[in-house]
C-alpha cells in the first residue's frame, strides 16, 4: 500500500489492514480459547492415538498453534480415506508452554495416561530432545519434528525416533554453498546465541573452509533481541562481502530492518539462513528485499501450493514451515503403519526406513542410518508481491545427502553383517 | 579486535547513548516509585510493552505519529494510576514485598491480555516518514530516528528533572523520598503525591516503549526482560536517586555497547556482573540512600 | 494456651501428610504430575524456610534447583557416577552454591539482597548456556539413563513417585525438626523484627545465612530429583522465570505454614494442567490468582484455613471462659 512518491522503508499499517491481521490472529487465538485438544469420533473401535506435544502458550505460541492445525488437517485426510487398519486416527495435542520441562511432562502424560501409539511433534529443539527421552525407553515411534542436529547422531539417536525436519547444519550447508558460489567469500556472521544458531554456523563455516573463503568473525546475540544496534557497529566495520544472519522469526526481521537503517545493505550482501514466510509476510516483504534466505517450504511452489491452499481455506491463514512439516510427518507416520499393516514399532520402523515420500514438497526419503528425511531446501529471494502471498522467488533448490553430515561423522557404525548398530 | 577503527567506536558510543536514554526513562521512573513509595514495580516492563502496543494501535487509527507518541504514554499512564489506586494502595503498610508480588502477577495478566487481543506473533512497525534516513554527525552517519530518540528522551528527562528539582510539587516528592512521615505530618496529602509519581513513572515507561516500537516492532513479551535490566540500572545508580539512575543508564548503555564489540555473548550477563560489583562495594548503588 | 505443651503432643500435621501423599498419585490425572508436585513442593519447602520463616525474599533460588539438577546430571553423564553418589553430588553443589551466594548476597538487605540473588542466578544461567559442550547448552543435558535397582524401575511412573516420596518425607521431617528447634525460633525472630532479634542477642546474619543454605539444600534436592525424573536437564531451570514459579507456589500455598509448599505446588501444577486443556491463555489466570491472593489472601490457602481454625478455637476458648486464646 504505497502512497505517491513515498520512499517507504517499511510499511505503515492502514487501519483496515491492521484490523484484518488482528482479526485473523484473534480468530485463531479465539479458536484456541475453547478448542478441545482431543477430537473424539463416535466409533465402535478404539482409535489409534498420535500424541502431539506443541507449544500452545508461552513465547512461541504461534508455532504450537500451527502444529495443532496441521495435525488436524492430516488426521482428517487419513480418516477420510478409511483410517489405519480400519481404525480412525485421533490426534491428542498437549501444551508444552515452549519449555523442555513442560515437554517432558506432557510426553509422560500422553504415554502414561492417554496411552498414545505414536508421538509426532515438538516445536523447539530442546522440547524435541526432552520428548525423545521419554519415548524411546517405551519403544514408541516418534517423529521428532524440530530442527535439531543432535537428534540424528550418537549418543542421542534412537531407532524409534525419526527426524522429518531439516537439521540446522543442512541449512548452513545449502546457504553456504549458494553464497560462496554467487555472492562472495569473505563472510561475517550475526547469529542468535543458541543451539540452532551454532549448529547452523557449523554448516556455513565448513563450507567456507572448503571453498577457501575468509571467516571474519561471529557476533552472537541473545534470542529475542529487539534492538540490534549494539552489534551493527562491528558488522559495519568488518569489511565483509557477505553478512550471514542466522536467526528466526522476529529476530530475523528486526535485525534486517535495523541493518538496513544503518546502511548495511549498501555495504555488503546479506544472507539469512532461514526465511520464515509467515513472519515476513506479516511485517512486509520490504524488510527482506535485496537479500537471500533459505526455506524448507515455499507456499507458491507447485509441489506445495495445493496443500497450502487447503490449509489456508480451512484455517484462514497460510501454513508456516512448521505446519507443513507436521502435516507431512503425520501423513507419513499413518502411511507407514498402513503399509506395515501393523502398529508394532519395529515393523513401522522397517516400513519407514528408505521410504520415499512426497506429501507437500519435492520428493524426500528417510535415510536408514540416522532416520533423517533427506530433502530439498529452497533458496528464496524477496520480490514485489503480485498476488497476496507471492512475496518470494525460488532462486534455487538444493537437496541430497551432500547437505548432511555423513552417517560416520555422526557416530553410526555398521556391524559385521552390514546392518547399522543400534544402541537404543 | 584491533581492526576496530575510531569510527566504529564512535558509532558504538552513540548507539550506547540511544540505549541509555531508553534505560534512563525506564529506570528513573522505577527509581522514583521505589524511592518515594518503597514499591518495587515489577510490572514496569509490561507498561513499557503497553506503551508500544498503544502507539502502534493508535497509529493504525489516527495515522499521525506525533499525536500518537504523546497520547499513548498518557493513556497508559492513566492505566497505571488505576492500578495504583485499586491494587497497590491496599498493600501500603503490609510487608514490603507485597506490591512486588502483585506487580509480578500483573505481568502475566497484561502479557496474556495483549496476546488475546493482538495475537501471539507480534506486529511489525516502521519508522515515521521524515525520521527515516541518516543524519550526518560529522564523523559518522547515524540513523535519524535513533538520534531523535536521544534528543527527545533527553528533553523528557530534563523536563522531569526540572519538575523534581524546581517545582513545589517536586520538592514534596524529594522530601517524601527522604522522610515520608514528616511530609504527612506537614499536612500534605501524601497519597495523592504517590499516585501522581506512580503515574509519572508509568508514563515514562510507556513513552520508552512507544519510542522503541517503530524500530523493533511490538511483541507481547517485549517488556519481560526489560524490567530486569531496568532494575539493574536502578540498583547501580541507587534506588531513589533520579540523577543516579540517569547516570547509571548511560553507563549501562555504554557497557552493553562496548561488551558487544568484544564479547557479544556476554552482553546480557555483563550488566549483572556490574551490578554485583557495584552493590558489593557500595552499600546502595552509586548514589542511593540505603 | 500454653505453647510448652505442644511439644509433647503428636505432630499430627506431619504424620497425616504421609498417607495423603501415599495416595496422591491415584488422585491426579496421571502419575508423573504427582512426582512433579513433590519436586516443586520440595523446592518450595526450602524457599518457604527462607521466606516464610526468616522473611527473606530471594529472586535467584533457581540457582540451587539448577545446580542440583546439573550437578546430578553431569556426574551421571560425564563420570558414570552411580545414582546415589550423583544425587549427593548434586545436592552438595547446590549447598556450596548457597554458601557462596548467600554469603555475598546477605551483605545487603531487602530489595538489594533480592536483586543480588537474581544477578547470581543469571550468571549461572549464562555459564550453563555458554559452556554448551559440557552442559548441552539450551539443547539440554542428555544421556541420563533410566535407573533400575532392587526391582525398582524408575522408568515406571509409580516407582519414580515413591522414590521421590521417600526423599520428600525425610526432608520434610528435617524441616519440621529444624523449624521447631531454637534455630527455627531464631529465624522467626529475625522475620518478625530483625533489630529486636539482634537486641535479644541473636546473630541475625548467621541465622539468615544458615536459613539460606538450608533452603538451597532443598532446592538442590529438588533439582536432583528433576534430573532423575525427566532425564533431560534444560537451561530453563536456571532462567529467571523459574523464580516466579516458586514464588507463586509459596504465596498461594501459604508462606510460613507447614502444608503451604505442598498445597501450593499441587494447586499450581494441577490448575496449570486443567487450565491448559481448556484455555491456552492460562498464564492470565495464574496472574489473576496471584493478584487475588496478594490482595485478599496473603496468608495463602493453608494460612487462611489455619486462621479460620484458630479463630474457631479462640471462640470456643472464649466461650468456656478460659481467658486468653492462644495465637499460633
Amino acid at each position: 500500500m504505497n502512497k505517491e512518491g513515498r520512499k517507504s522503508k517499511g510499511r505503515i499499517w492502514t487501519r483496515r489492514e491492521f484490523l484484518k491481521i488482528v482479526g485473523a490472529t484473534t480468530g485463531a487465538v479465539g479458536a484456541t480459547l475453547g478448542f478441545p485438544p482431543i477430537l473424539k469420533y463416535a466409533l465402535g473401535d478404539t482409535p489409534i492415538k498420535i500424541g502431539v506435544p506443541a507449544a500452545l502458550s508461552g513465547t512461541v505460541a504461534i508455532l504450537g498453534t500451527d502444529f495443532r492445525d496441521a495435525s488436524i488437517l492430516a488426521m482428517e485426510q487419513v480418516n477420510a480415506e478409511g483410517g489405519i487398519l480400519g481404525r480412525k486416527v485421533e490426534i491428542i495435542v498437549r501444551d508444552t508452554a515452549g519449555t523442555a520441562a513442560g515437554a517432558s511432562t506432557r510426553a509422560k502424560e500422553m504415554i502414561e495416561s492417554d496411552k498414545v501409539d505414536f508421538m509426532c511433534g515438538a516445536n523447539l529443539g530442546h522440547e524435541g530432545l526432552a520428548v525423545h527421552e521419554q519415548t524411546y525407553p517405551r519403544k514408541i515411534v516418534n517423529m521428532c519434528n524440530t530442527m535439531s542436529d543432535p537428534i540424528t547422531a550418537l549418543p542421542t539417536f534412537s531407532k524409534y525416533t525419526f527426524h522429518p525436519d531439516i537439521a540446522p547444519y543442512m541449512l548452513g550447508n545449502v546457504m553456504g554453498r549458494f553464497t560462496a558460489k554467487n555472492l562472495g567469500k569473505r563472510w561475517y556472521f550475526l547469529i542468535a546465541d543458541y543451539a540452532f544458531g551454532w549448529q547452523n554456523y557449523e554448516g556455513f563455516s565448513k563450507v567456507l573452509k572448503d571453498e577457501k573463503g575468509e571467516n571474519l568473525g561471529v557476533s552472537p546475540h541473545p534470542l529475542g533481541t529487539k534492538d540490534f544496534s549494539p552489534y551493527i557497529g562491528k558488522v559495519m566495520g568488518s569489511g565483509a562481502d557477505v553478512l550471514v544472519t542466522i536467526n528466526v522469526g522476529f529476530d530475523q526481521v528486526n535485525s534486517w530492518k535495523q541493518l538496513r537503517e544503518f546502511g548495511a545493505f549498501e555495504k555488503m550482501k546479506i544472507v539469512a539462513a532461514l526465511f520464515q514466510p509467515g513472519t515476513i509476510w506479516a511485517v512486509g516483504e520490504e524488510v527482506v528485499m535485496g537479500g537471500y534466505g533459505g526455506a524448507t517450504f515455499w507456499w507458491e511452489a507447485p509441489e506445495t501450493k495445493s496443500v497450502a491452499d487447503v490449509f489456508e481455506k480451512r484455517f484462514g491463514r497460510p501454513p508456516t514451515d512448521d505446519a507443513l512439516s507436521q502435516y507431512e510427518s503425520v501423513l507419513e507416520l499413518c502411511d507407514a503403519a498402513k503399509r506395515a499393516k501393523s502398529l508394532n514399532s519395529d515393523k513401522v520402523i522397517e516400513a519407514l526406513e528408505g521410504h520415499k515420500f512426497k506429501w507437500a514438497k519435492t520428493e524426500e526419503y528417510w535415510r536408514e542410518c540416522d532416520h533423517q528425511a533427506i530433502q530439498d531446501i529452497y533458496i528464496l529471494k524477496a520480490k514485489k508481491a503480485k498476488r497476496k502471498y507471492d512475496t518470494f522467488d525460488i532462486v534455487e533448490k538444493i537437496g541430497g545427502e551432500q547437505l548432511t553430515r555423513t552417517c560416520e561423522e555422526q557416530g553410526h557404525r555398521k556391524d559385521a553383517k552390514g546392518k547399522w548398530i543400534r544402541h537404543q | 579486535m584491533f581492526n576496530i577503527t575510531l569510527r566504529v567506536y564512535l558509532l558504538q558510543i552513540f548507539i550506547g547513548l540511544s540505549l541509555g536514554v531508553i534505560y534512563a526513562m525506564m529506570a528513573s521512573g522505577l527509581s522514583l516509585i521505589f524511592g518515594l513509595m518503597r514499591v518495587v514495580n515489577f510490572a514496569h516492563g509490561s507498561f513499557y510493552m503497553l506503551g508500544a502496543y498503544t502507539l502502534v494501535y493508535l497509529i493504525s487509527l489516527i495515522g499521525n505519529f506525533w499525536i500518537c507518541l504523546l497520547a499513548a504514554p498518557i493513556i497508559v499512564g492513566i492505566l497505571g494510576i488505576l492500578v495504583e489506586v485499586s491494587g497497590i494502595r491496599r498493600l501500603y503498610g503490609t510487608e514490603e514485598f507485597n506490591p512486588l508480588l502483585l506487580t509480578l502477577g500483573l505481568n502475566y495478566v497484561f502479557v496474556d491480555i495483549i496476546r488475546i487481543f493482538f495475537g501471539l506473533g507480534g506486529i511489525g512497525s516502521s519508522i515515521p516518514k521524515g525520521l527515516d534516513g541518516m543524519v550526518n554527525l560529522g564523523f559518522i552517519m547515524f540513523p535519524a530516528y535513533r538520534f531523535f530518540i536521544i534528543v527527545f528522551g533527553a528533553a523528557v528527562l530534563f523536563l522531569v528533572w526540572l519538575f523534581i528539582n524546581r517545582t513545589n510539587l517536586g520538592m514534596i516528592v524529594r522530601a517524601g523520598t527522604k522522610d515520608n512521615e514528616m511530609v504527612q505530618m506537614l499536612g500534605i496529602n501524601i497519597r495523592m503525591v504517590w499516585t501522581l509519581v506512580f503515574g509519572l513513572g508509568i508514563t515514562m515507561a510507556a513513552l520508552s516503549g512507544a519510542l522503541i516500537a517503530p524500530l523493533t516492532g511490538v511483541m507481547p513479551e517485549m517488556g519481560s526482560f526489560m524490567v530486569i535490566e531496568a532494575f539493574v540500572v536502578v540498583v547501580i545508580g541507587g534506588m531513589g536517586s533520579f540523577a543516579g539512575s540517569i547516570l547509571a543508564a548511560i553507563l549501562v548503555g555504554q557497557v552493553i555497547g562496548i561488551t558487544n564489540l568484544f564479547y557479544p555473548q556476554a552482553g546480557t550477563v555483563a550488566i549483572f556482573v556490574l551490578m554485583v560489583v557495584v552493590l558489593l562495594t557500595r552499600k546502595a548503588g552509586l548514589f542511593g540512600e540505603g | 494456651m500454653n505453647h510448652g505443651t505442644r511439644k509433647t503432643t503428636i505432630d499430627w500435621q506431619f504424620w497425616i501428610s504421609i498417607p495423603i501423599l501415599i495416595l496422591l498419585p491415584f488422585f491426579t490425572p496421571y502419575h508423573a504430575v504427582a512426582t512433579n508436585i513433590l519436586i516443586i513442593g520440595l523446592f518450595a519447602t526450602g524457599f518457604n524456610i527462607l521466606l516464610g520463616y526468616t522473611g527473606q525474599l530471594s529472586f535467584g533460588h533457581a540457582s540451587f534447583y539448577g545446580l542440583g539438577a546439573y550437578g546430578t546430571g553431569l556426574l551421571i553423564v560425564k563420570l558414570n557416577a552411580p545414582l546415589w553418589a550423583a544425587m549427593a553430588g548434586g545436592v552438595l553443589a547446590a549447598t556450596l552454591g548457597a554458601l557462596i551466594i548467600g554469603y555475598l548476597a546477605l551483605r545487603r538487605s531487602d530489595v538489594y539482597f533480592s536483586l543480588l540473588t537474581l544477578a547470581f542466578s543469571q550468571i549461572l544461567y549464562f555459564l550453563a548456556f555458554q559452556f554448551r559442550s559440557i552442559t548441552g547448552g539450551d539443547d539440554g543435558l542428555r544421556g541420563i539413563p533410566v535407573f533400575q535397582f532392587f526391582g525398582i524401575d524408575l522408568g515406571q511412573a509409580l516407582h519414580m513417585y515413591y522414590f521421590a516420596f521417600v526423599f520428600f518425607i525425610v526432608m520434610t521431617y528435617f524441616a519440621r525438626v529444624l523449624l521447631r528447634s531454637p534455630l527455627g525460633k531464631a529465624m522467626r525472630a529475625v522475620k518478625e523484627n530483625e533489630d529486636r532479634a539482634i537486641a535479644c542477642g541473636f546473630n541475625s546474619q548467621r541465622v539468615k545465612l544458615i536459613s539460606f543454605i538450608v533452603s538451597g539444600v532443598y532446592g538442590g534436592m529438588a533439582g536432583a530429583l528433576f534430573a532423575i525424573h525427566t532425564r533431560h536437564v534444560p537451561t530453563d531451570l536456571l532462567y529467571w522465570t523459574m523464580n516466579g514459579e516458586v514464588i507463586f507456589v509459596s504465596i498461594v500455598g501459604g508462606v510460613g505454614t507447614f502444608f503451604g509448599p505442598i498445597v501450593g505446588s499441587a494447586a499450581f501444577l494441577l490448575i496449570h494442567d486443567y487450565l491448559q486443556i481448556i484455555f491456552t491463555r492460562w498464564e492470565l489466570i495464574v496472574g489473576m490468582i496471584l493478584i487475588f491472593f496478594i490482595l485478599f489472601f496473603k496468608e495463602g490457602i493453608v494460612g487462611a484455613i489455619e486462621n479460620r481454625v484458630a479463630s474457631n478455637r479462640e471462640k470456643k476458648a472464649a466461650g468456656s471462659a478460659r481467658g486468653q486464646g492462644g495465637g499460633s
